[in-house]
């Protein structure tokens, strides 16, 4: 049985802007399971990066939350985020919430030592205990030798960087972590190694990591539940198994069907999909997927968004669940 | 970072930058028409026979016009420490005249620099970290109109009203009032501060928000970077990350400009001390260039020139100093 460490509901993110408000995301409602890897899939403004800054409340001017909740439950309490003080938001965040961010080059201080950055976090939570065994710790965790702590972030490498990062959203010991693509920066060889990192990590001091990426391959390597972003919401949500093997949602299954791999046929044309996502500005009726969606219908554009329930623990948002036919490549 | 190779670069940069200017300093008064002897001497005594002119241009050293030698009597006298008799002083050196006016300048100028640096750093950094306000806006335009300002007017403007017209708070003009004779005596000193307020406020005054100007729009550049969301989701407490994120990066290349800022001191004191009558290097140099004071021009020339040179070096230490990326290439 699995039970929610974090549970979003009704959240809508807007960014003002001065051609319109863009709702970044839509009356979001999402749990995430103790213990779990949640992968959250999406492409290019679909609100998934929104929904990692939203949760540590950093969105910032023009953006706003304007509503809904974000509830954290810890073991003695449950902590509704969006009601924190701001003092008191400084005191949860990192310790509970941690977050490791995609722009590994610029997220470290250039003109302060690596341990530097550590020691003033430390501070900041009045943690106890000594704090150079703290850094080397979470140095070697991170693949890191101690040395890394006396240098600046000018010295180490892009794949460092992300490594002294990791160490860094760790070093709290937070019950969850955000890594809001975290590899994206970075070349394949060396994305490959903080994924085990972070998998490896995440075995050995039990977090929860909510992975937000735009790439389904990775996500499908790591993740133990899928959220398939679309327009600012969930459109699928479940098991990782189940949804690569059989998505639900036309959207899901026309990105999975875009997946190559080695043994896609070269001769073939890569699958696309037409069109693009919705404008956010304006109110979208019914289902956000429709204008691109093959199977789409009249009904559609009414229907009112709900997750339907299907096989199990996936959840999707469509009133034709599992109607496209998916045609899976032959993965070994 | 400062590494030893950095500083014998900068070192040699130096030392070959006031090699050049050596050289336009000496040639640059020599462009201009005109024989001082002539000029100053005739008008003192109306009339001097042949001969005593002679005399006169042999002991400024006119008598040779070639310039080849002239310059290498200038660079080796210099190595003495022996820039000329001043035309105009005679028959005092021009080292005497420089040392005499030069600690005026600093005093006026550099008390000047540097309070106008601190508050404008300070409160660039304040408006800055609270931009797009209604407030920080106002301040930026008034900012924006204060620096537009020209210095002689405002100072003038000061004067009539400080120590003229409406009331004799402050005096005039002067580094100090007559009747004293400079001595390290409390009477002295309190005079000297006294006349030393209206300059370094109006200096102030003109000076600080271009330092404020430059320090919030380095500021407003910080809210963009990603180590401020960091330290943010991070639970650093605003007053720290205002402190040792933004501003110790925003203050980066505010830095160098202030340490030029100290560098043009010396340049800068023309318009205070002609307007003051402030007997800084800056009144010097304007006696020297109406009175075609070629040694006295030439010397104070140089000083500007030294002060400009030894800022920049300051300026590059200092960088390497505060930013530990900054390596030589």
């Amino acid at each position: 049985m699995s039970f929610p460490i974090l549970s979003i509901k009704k959240l809508n993110t807007v960014f003002h802007t001065p051609s319109g408000d863009v709702m970044a995301l839509r009356n979001l409602s999402l749990e995430v399971n103790k213990g779990e890897v949640l992968a959250i899939v999406g492409e290019s403004g679909s609100g998934k990066s929104t929904l990692g800054f939203s949760i540590l409340r950093l969105i910032e001017n023009p953006g706003e939350i304007i509503s809904g909740s974000i509830v954290f439950h810890s073991p003695e309490r449950d902590v509704h985020i969006l009601d924190l003080s701001l003092p008191q938001l400084r005191e949860f965040r990192w310790v509970n919430i941690s977050m490791i961010f995609q722009s590994a080059m610029n997220v470290l201080n250039p003109i302060a030592r690596i341990e530097k950055q550590f020691i003033d976090t430390f501070e900041a939570h009045n943690i106890e205990g000594d704090y150079q065994e703290r850094i080397n710790k979470y140095l070697e965790i991170a693949g890191l030798g101690k040395q890394v702590k006396k240098m600046f972030p000018h010295e180490l490498s892009g794949g460092m960087k992300q490594r002294v990062n990791i160490a860094l959203a760790l070093s709290c010991e937070p019950s969850i972590l955000i890594a809001d693509e975290p590899t994206t920066a970075l070349d394949v060889v060396v994305q490959k190694e903080i994924l085990s990192s972070i998998m490896r990590i995440k075995d050995e001091l039990n977090l929860t990591v909510i992975f937000i990426t735009h790439d389904l391959s990775v996500a499908s390597s790591i993740a133990d539940r899928l959220a398939i972003f679309y327009a600012g919401r969930p459109v699928e949500v479940g098991s990782a198994d189940k949804i690569l093997r059989s998505p639900q949602h036309p959207y899901t299954t026309l990105l999975l069907s875009s997946v190559i791999s080695l043994n896609t046929n070269r001769e073939a044309s890569l699958k696309t999909m037409g069109g693009s996502p919705p404008d956010l500005k304006k109110r979208i009726p019914g289902c956000s997927f429709l204008e691109r969606c093959p199977i789409g219908e009249e009904a559609c554009s009414t229907y009112d968004l709900f997750p339907a329930k299907v096989h199990g623990d996936v959840f999707v948002e469509c009133i034709h669940p599992g109607k496209l036919e998916f045609e899976m490549e032959v993965n070994k | 970072m400062i590494t030893r190779k950095y500083l014998v670069t900068r070192t040699s940069y130096a030392v070959l930058t006031s090699a050049i200017a050596l050289v336009i300093n000496f040639l640059l008064p020599r462009l201009v028409p005109g024989n001082p002897v002539y000029t100053i001497l005739l008008t003192k005594y109306h009339y001097l026979p042949p001969n005593q002119i002679k005399l006169l241009e042999s002991e400024f050293g006119l008598q040779n016009p070639n310039l080849l030698y002239q310059f290498q009597r200038y660079i080796i006298e210099l190595f003495h420490g022996n820039l000329g008799i001043s035309y105009y002083y005679f028959p005092a050196t021009v080292t005497n005249v420089i040392a005499t006016h030069l600690p005026w300048t600093l005093f006026l100028l550099g008390t000047a620099t540097a309070i106008s640096s601190l508050v404008g750093v300070i409160i660039g950094k304040y408006i800055g970290w609270h931009s797009g306000t209604k407030g920080e806006t106002a301040i930026s335009a008034l900012f924006m109109g204060l620096t537009s300002i020209p210095f002689f007017w405002i100072a003038v403007i000061f004067q009539l009203i400080f120590a003229l017209y409406i009331t004799h708070l402050l005096p005039i003009s002067g580094a100090y009032s007559v009747t004293l004779v400079p001595s390290w005596n409390v009477a002295f000193i309190l005079s000297v501060l006294r006349h030393s307020i209206l300059p370094i406020f109006t200096l102030v005054l003109v000076s600080f928000p271009g330092f404020s100007l430059t320090m919030r729009n380095t500021m407003v550049n910080q809210n963009k970077e990603d180590y401020l969301t960091l330290a943010k989701a991070k639970g650093i407490p605003e007053r720290l990350i205002v402190k040792n994120y933004a501003a110790r990066n925003a203050v980066l290349p505010v830095a160098t400009h202030i340490v030029l800022a100290f560098g043009y001191v010396v340049a800068g004191a023309f318009f205070v001390e002609v307007v003051f009558s402030y007997p800084g290097i800056g009144y010097a140099l304007y006696v020297a260039v109406t009175s075609l004071d070629y040694p006295l021009v030439d010397g104070i020339f140089l000083v500007i020139t030294l002060t400009v040179i030894i800022a920049n070096f300051f300026a590059d230490i200092l960088y390497a100093y505060l930013d530990p990326r900054v390596e030589l290439k």
